[in-house]
């Protein structure tokens, strides 16, 4: 019956026409619907593909509303893969381009980072206490509202606290500087216009801040994020200070390990979807191997990998040093800064030990925008 | 197991499907395994035709046996070794990603499984003008330095923009997604990501622990059955569309502090090929910040522990420089 | 939390309810382990999952705005505990913040707990002094509580607060709403911290919570070898005493020693107990005794500095202070020159 054909051209078709098939264990069904599925001899998505709900039910013994269900998953599939459609390197190149960063108001940080902190990427920010991690928070809180005719991004931020350091004072002193600041760059109608809406009052009403106590309470914020950022479509920025906090008491580690890599997860997710900066705080731990102590960002190896940009904050004396540590788009380097009254700012030194990458097209196109240098230079006055 | 359906194959139409089932034969094993010629007299159809339709069914889902030596014509015509475009890495993976088999970079953060990754996107798609598939589950995919590894090859601009066209990104942040996905290009996602541009080469999944991770640990056992199907996929898809499947994978400290990749023994077995990435830490790593060592820890084809040292600027290199490669590779040679 | 109390269809409640022990546990679980657990389907389990997110946050996300304009009680992040001296006030921005662990570190005589037992008395006053019109508890755990020092203090007050009417300060009943607790291990102090204190603060009888000292507990419990077991006690401790702080908008000093290690940014002197207690620490002040000795009247006292590690809201800074009979006060300028004159 299969004539002459070569058993080899059979073989092809054959494992062609089985990996078209998709297997129903794959479906996002509760496991209980798909062992009824497999039992009745439904093994893969081509077997379901045509029947109706109400067939499918008296086969299986579901519920027609989870035969509903069920076809509704397989359908959905049909589609190569919907909601996740694909973009070019070119495409997203594009996109890239058009996202402004948040600066940071340390020029050489901005600098090591590609033109400031990356809207739509996670990072990280781990040091020592004191070393300058919420200072960093709260300046990134009100640089993103820095108005776009200035080189800022406009933006609204939500600032979720875990350890009860989000403290007014302080915002308000970093908010005060920086209005003070633009208000001094000041050359036309527009910028003019603009600083009517850049004032201490309307940072502060801009800056949503939520409190969680423990881990559960951030699991549960998270969760309901993407409904309060698709309604305030103007949020360019979320901050978690900290993100070790509330998970640093746990006795499962590997339960641990698991919620914070969905949250990981959680936050990638939003940061590329609502093109939101994500900025998270970590605490540093001592690791002991052999008769060594090393500090080390906390929270376990496997946390490492959650965020895109690791920025490492330590001491080296009385000096304040940035590190970046991983980043997928720059090459590492080290940039010093300090905290003044005023906030987050370069160091007074011009010697730095920094290495840059060769400047590429987007730096330039980013870097060329008057404002924003101006923005810039200022910031270390 | 698979359920008959009428147009199966000539002959089995609605009416004798809703008789065999009546008879209670719903699968196709059902009905070679049964009597046929009571079967023939229980639905009323003729033997001969049953007896047909028997043969065709059990041609349609018996394995084929298949000799050693008409497997290995058969990977020899169709295998195709795709280099990574960093010499030190080619020579610890024999000459580069072999097509068909699933390749794992495994590694600590920082230690530039996505640099590698990019590097190696940038090369198929610039050198061997062959398209890529690149699905980011960590967001770590920056375009900007896709480019910039780019204009280290070449500074016509236009055949920059024509190597990121060939690069297809997808970016998805949890298992089902990947699933939804990985089955999307086996059922003609990776035909169509071949329109247009040379056909797709390399599948790179970054990072395939990040997405199945959020699902291991604790009591749970969800988390493994979907790491297996994730797993089958992208066995099936690498071999029957002959590309070469790229996945990253994070790393966890054993007990006595040695690092070693993650997603447990049950993976460990998934890919032919595994890769260790570390930073190198000692003095010259101060004045080469990229400078990387990378260990084969799992081959099929060369013996394991094999360790080279790279350096992630070589993708960024300037055009005139390869000579820093080279060195390289003399250095790890003596 | 009460699964009644979910805004979801009774049927998933009543499914979900039979798996899982809790509302919280919803959320520490995976979508498809909450499938398999429960045997909903994928959509059940997204209103399940939002509607457990809505019952565990306690509050939408708030305009900083509103902290500003005092409206929103549970954000009281401009309130302020003061130390019962304006100059000291001065450097703290106002005092103690009410949300968040305080430490107090320095070596024995610096005036550690001189100024805790001020901050006792302070608290006492109401808001408009500087006080948060509460009473105080004081956790011994190494020496028994200097009582007749606190006594001296509260017949002195009159002299240390010169901006509070007299006829307030005798009004006030000082030594009935100091509440001292003596907890000589850990499990006492626990025991303390877990039921004792929150019963007091849960009925308002205090609003300042001190531990003297934490370091005390560690350093005499563990050996250098259960490092792991002793990471793990702190992070407990700590977490307790934050979570109350954070609850009840209660300041909470802890006392800690000082030891000799090479960490930064301090070289030299620093606090007690390492990195695992220093990261669940929000305001870090140390005191210590300077070289020299101050006179006033008839009284003398070593010169003492107060200064600030780190603090998320104040500069790193420090002031110069003396220990009188009615309290620790920070020295001005001019006194400063008397003694440089001695």
């Amino acid at each position: 019956m299969l004539g002459y054909v070569s058993w080899r051209d059979v073989l092809k078709k054959l494992t062609l026409a089985v990996t078209m098939q998709r297997p129903v264990s794959s479906l996002p069904l509760s496991p209980g619907m798909k062992l009824k599925l497999v039992g009745a001899g439904f093994q893969s998505t081509a077997d379901l593909i045509l029947l109706k709900p109400l067939q499918l039910s008296k086969e299986t013994g579901l519920s027609q509303q989870e035969a509903l269900e069920v076809l509704q998953a397989v359908r959905k599939d049909g589609g190569g893969g919907e909601g996740s459609t694909s973009l070019t390197a070119l495409e997203l190149l594009q996109k890239e381009e058009e996202t402004r960063s948040i600066i940071t108001f340390s020029s050489q940080l901005d600098a090591a980072l590609g033109g400031g902190l990356p809207v739509g990427k996670t990072t990280e920010i781990c040091g020592a206490p004191g070393v300058g991690k919420t200072q960093l928070c709260l300046q990134l809180a009100v640089d993103v509202q820095v108005p776009q005719c200035f080189g800022g991004v406009g933006g609204q931020v939500i600032y979720i606290d875990t350890e009860g350091s989000f403290l007014l004072q302080r915002v308000i002193d970093v908010a005060t500087a920086a209005v003070r600041h633009c208000s001094l760059l000041v050359e036309d109608d527009e910028q003019r216009a603009a600083m009517m809406t850049f004032t201490m009052e309307t940072i502060l009403s801009n800056i949503f801040l939520v409190r969680c106590h423990d881990y559960v309470e951030l699991l549960a914020e998270l969760h309901l994020l993407p409904d309060f950022l698709s309604d305030h479509p103007r949020t360019r920025l979320l901050v978690i200070d900290s993100v070790a906090f509330p998970f640093r008491r746990f006795d499962d580690l590997s339960q641990r390990t698991r919620l914070l890599q969905g949250l990981a997860q959680q936050l990638v997710a939003m940061a590329t979807r609502h093109q939101v900066a994500v900025v998270i705080t970590n605490q540093m731990t001592t690791r002991l191997q052999g008769n060594q102590s090393q500090l080390v960002p906390a929270l376990g190896e496997g946390w490492g990998h959650a965020p895109t940009i690791r920025l490492l904050l330590q001491w080296a004396g009385s000096r304040r040093l940035a590190s970046i540590f991983k980043s997928p788009g720059n090459v590492d380097a080290t940039v010093q800064y300090r905290i003044t009254s005023d906030g987050f700012r370069d160091a007074d030194q011009s010697e730095q030990p920094q290495r840059k990458r060769p400047r590429t097209q987007t730096d330039q196109s980013a870097s060329s925008q008057p404002d924003r240098r101006l923005l810039r230079c200022l910031s270390d006055v | 197991m698979v359920v008959l359906r009428e147009g199966m194959c000539p002959g089995l139409d609605e009416d004798l499907v809703r008789g065999l089932r009546a008879a209670d034969i719903k699968t196709v094993e059902d009905l070679v395994s049964s009597d046929i010629e009571e079967l023939a007299q229980k639905c009323s159809v003729s033997y001969k035709a049953l007896f047909a339709i028997r043969r065709v069914l059990l041609a349609q889902h018996t394995a084929f046996p298949v000799s050693g030596a008409d497997l290995y014509e058969e990977l020899l015509s169709s295998t195709a070794i795709v280099s990574t475009g960093n010499p030190s890495l080619d020579k610890l993976l024999d000459s580069g990603l072999y097509t068909g088999e699933i390749t794992e970079l495994s590694g600590g953060p920082g230690s530039g499984k996505s640099q590698v990754c990019f590097g190696v996107a940038v090369h198929i798609s610039y050198q061997l003008k062959q398209s890529v598939i690149y699905i980011d589950t960590t967001g770590g995919l920056t375009a900007s330095r896709l480019l910039e590894m780019l204009q280290a090859e070449t500074t016509n601009t236009e055949e920059q923009m024509e190597a990121l066209q060939r690069i297809h990104i997808f970016r998805l942040f949890d298992v089902f997604s990947l699933l939804d996905c990985l089955h999307g290009l086996c059922s003609g996602g990776l035909q169509q990501a071949s329109v247009g541009g040379g056909s797709v080469k390399a599948v790179i999944v970054d990072s395939v622990s990040a997405v199945i991770s959020t699902l291991l640990g604790g009591k749970q056992n969800e988390g493994m059955s979907l790491m297996i199907q994730v797993a089958g996929v992208l066995k099936t898809m690498a071999k029957d569309f002959n590309v070469a499947a790229l996945v990253t994978n994070h790393v966890t400290r054993g007990g006595s502090g040695e690092v070693q990749p993650g997603l447990g023994v049950s993976w460990s077995h998934i890919p032919r090929t595994r890769v260790l990435l570390e930073r190198v830490e000692k003095a010259v790593a101060v004045s080469r910040p990229g400078l990387r060592s990378a260990t084969l820890i799992k081959s099929s084809r060369q013996p394991c522990h094999i360790k080279e040292e790279f350096d992630l600027q070589w993708w960024s290199r300037s055009k005139g420089g390869p000579s820093l490669g080279k060195r390289k590779l003399d250095e790890t040679d003596s | 939390m009460n699964w009644n109390q979910l805004e979801l269809n009774p049927r998933i409640a009543a499914t979900a309810r039979r798996a899982l022990k809790s509302v919280r546990e919803v959320l520490c679980v995976s979508g498809p382990d909450l499938q398999r657990l429960t045997g909903l389907s994928r959509s059940d389990v997204q209103q399940l999952l939002a509607a457990a997110a809505a019952a565990c946050r306690r509050h939408p996300p708030v305009p900083a705005l509103l902290l500003h304009g005092g409206q929103c009680r549970r954000f009281e992040s401009g309130l302020r505990l003061s130390v019962g001296c304006p100059i000291l006030d001065r450097l703290l921005r106002g005092g103690l913040p009410v949300g968040g662990v305080t430490e107090l570190a320095g070596e024995s005589g610096a005036g550690k707990t001189q100024l805790a037992l001020q901050l006792c008395l302070s608290v006492q006053y109401p808001q408009q002094h500087g006080g948060l019109d509460s009473g105080a508890v004081y956790i011994c755990t190494e020496d028994s509580f200097p009582i007749r020092r606190l006594q001296q203090l509260i017949r002195e007050q009159s002299s240390l607060r010169l901006d509070v009417p007299p006829s307030l300060i005798n009004r006030l009943q000082f030594s009935d709403h100091v509440y001292i607790e003596h907890a000589a291990d850990l499990d006492s102090l626990q025991v303390c911290l877990s039921q004792r204190v929150p019963l007091l603060l849960a009925r308002g009888l205090v609003r300042l919570l001190v531990v003297d000292s934490v370091a005390a507990l560690f350093r005499s419990e563990f050996l250098t070898d259960d490092w792991l077991e002793r990471n793990k006690q702190l992070l407990t401790l700590s977490s307790t005493l934050h979570h109350l702080s954070q609850e009840f908008t209660t300041p909470v000093l802890c006392i800690n020693q000082v030891t000799h290690t090479h960490l930064p940014p301090s070289s030299g002197l620093s606090p007690a107990l390492g990195l695992a207690w220093a990261n669940q620490v929000m305001v870090r002040l140390m005191m210590q005794r300077l070289q020299g000795t101050i006179t006033r009247g008839n009284q003398s006292s070593s010169l003492r500095r107060l200064e600030v590690v780190f603090a998320p809201h104040l500069a790193r800074d420090g002031q110069d202070a003396a220990v009188w009979r009615e309290g620790v006060r920070g020295t001005e300028v001019s006194e400063h020159i008397t003694e440089l004159l001695l």
